[in-house]
């Protein structure tokens, strides 16, 4: 029931989302923003080309590898500076220093070192999304609740001779520190899976003839509105799909700590 | 190597001495040169009013945190014999003033944790997991979540994550503090039960008299450190407990009374 409702919101803000492109197609006119009725139309066709799915395809190569690698790297770097208090002395202030800074500028000087490839892409769309990510979970191990913490510790068998603490790292680590951390990491990712899909455009957007940020750009640049805004459907396509995947994942793996929210 | 545990009486019991525990928070002292020791298979009570130090108590004795100065040892019986200071830790279970229960795991995993943690055999963990929510009433919920079980179910199965490994000794903290008068009630008799047939050592800290009057074979009385003139904790021996039938008693409200006179009065002396 809950899923059906959830349904229908989505499809009554689709419609007015729809019915307010229509109205400003009538307003600014077909040249400037062309009507739904045409976009979807001529994207129809589009779809059945070979030259689509190659944009699309690489496009979501590109976010999705950068996601996966962000989340990879950066969660477990998030749980070791929320838990190892020197390492965080150590890494925090390089950290927060840079956190600032607009990885985006960099662009050029990525292209420059690691050339024109999918991989300085890529790299750049990691280090954007990864700051997010370490930073939301360092945060949220730093917040451990201590009665999580001494319920755990009073859990363990020091009875057992020979067994210090220190030998129940791991067990630590998967019973305690991950799944307390994770759905603060995994909303950290699904709102960075918005930021991801903003610098892939960019990224896009130079010296490369393939993905839909160049789509977008080379339709614009020859006028052709249609394969624009297929273009742009289709990386808002792609953010929407992102965002609802880590919705799931979250659904799937927090079940309890979700229902310890509400 | 997978195994199982033996309950304490198939081995043996511990019980606590403490001498001259103090602890400091900072510069604010919070338990000053306190002694007492429970025999194996007896049980404490700690009482006394917010702040005064009964929980930080607790995680002393399970050790997780430290403390400035005194000592505290375990001791070990077998049957009616003493038999030495243990060399090692106790079998120790804590049960926290808010359950401690993780709300990332159900019923079953919560449970089965201890045993996972003592690296037990997993068909030695599913037989034990089930036979503690048979026990507690809790059959059918095993796959529910903390945030799905009532008050009293959380506390119940709180209770049997701390019993499924078969401690000697059980530390409970405040645990019937979120329950309805009813409820409270039964959890009191469960304890009692459960106590009557693992025969575990257990300390409990509670803010309620009756309740510490009722599960105490001692009652260690707790003021805030620096409130009173002499010491800050007063230690009541309580003979009626464990009999049938107590709360009828008049000696049960008799001693109601004289502990709960001593809380009102910061300034009281020893008795």
């Amino acid at each position: 029931m809950k899923n059906v409702a959830y349904c229908i919101k989505y499809c009554l803000t689709l419609a007015c989302i729809l019915l307010l492109w229509h109205m400003g197609a009538l307003y600014f006119g077909e040249f400037i923003l062309p009507k739904p009725v045409h976009v979807f139309s001529f994207m129809g066709d589009y779809l059945l080309t070979h030259e689509f799915w190659i944009h699309f395809g690489i496009s979501s190569y590109r976010v999705c590898t950068a996601l996966a690698v962000s989340f990879l790297f950066s969660f477990p770097l998030g749980i070791y500076m929320g838990y190892k208090k020197r390492f965080d002395s150590f890494f925090s202030p390089f950290v927060f220093i840079t956190y600032p800074i607009p990885k985006i500028v960099f662009l050029p000087l990525f292209f420059l070192i690691m050339g024109i490839g999918d991989f300085s892409r890529i790299f750049l769309i990691v280090l954007t999304v990864s700051y997010q990510i370490v930073v939301v979970t360092r945060a949220s191990i730093l917040h451990l609740d201590k009665k999580y913490y001494y319920s755990f510790k009073s859990l363990l068998p020091l009875h057992i001779e020979g067994t210090p603490k220190k030998h129940y790292r791991l067990e630590k680590l998967m019973h305690l520190l991950i799944p307390y951390a994770l759905p603060s990491a995994l909303t950290a990712l699904r709102i960075a899976s918005g930021t991801a899909i903003a610098v892939l455009f960019i990224t896009e957007s130079f010296a490369t003839q393939e993905g839909l940020g160049f789509l977008i750009m080379d339709s614009w640049g020859r006028g052709d509105m249609l394969p624009m805004f297929t273009g742009i459907l289709s990386l808002c396509f792609l953010g929407v799909f992102l965002y609802e995947f880590c919705n799931g994942i979250e659904y799937y793996f927090c079940r309890g700590n979700r229902l310890n929210a509400k | 190597m997978p195994h199982t545990l033996s309950s304490p009486l198939e081995q043996y019991q511990a019980g606590i001495n403490v001498q001259g525990l103090s602890k400091q928070y900072g510069t604010v002292s919070v338990l000053e040169n306190i002694s007492f020791s429970v025999l194996s298979g007896k049980s404490l009570s700690v009482i006394g009013k917010s702040g005064c130090g009964k929980s930080t108590l607790l995680t002393l004795l399970a050790q997780l945190q430290d403390y400035q100065a005194g000592r505290i040892e375990f001791t070990a019986h077998s049957g009616e014999s003493f038999l030495k200071v243990h060399k090692r830790m106790p079998r120790l279970s804590y049960v926290l003033q808010e359950y401690g229960l993780f709300p990332w795991k159900n019923a079953t995993e919560n449970l089965m944790l201890p045993l996972q943690l003592a690296k037990c055999a997993k068909d030695y963990m599913q037989e034990q997991v089930a036979l503690m929510l048979q026990e507690l009433g809790l059959t059918g919920l095993e796959k529910r979540y903390p945030q799905e079980l009532s008050g009293g179910q959380k506390q119940r199965l709180a209770l049997g994550r701390a019993l499924i490994s078969k401690p000697e000794i059980i530390l409970l903290d405040e645990p019937f503090s979120s329950v309805d008068a009813i409820n409270r009630e039964n959890l009191q008799n469960l304890i009692l039960s459960l106590w009557e047939k693992y025969r575990f050592t257990f300390v409990l800290v509670t803010h309620s008299v009756s309740e510490a009057v009722y599960l105490g074979g001692n009652i260690l009385s707790l003021s805030k450190a620096g409130e009173r003139r002499n010491s800050h904790y007063t230690l009541y021996e309580n003979p009626y407990f464990a009999e049938e039938n107590i709360r009828d008693k008049k000696e049960y409200f008799e001693l109601c009374k004289i502990i709960h006179h001593s809380l009102q009065k910061p300034f009281a002396e020893t008795l």
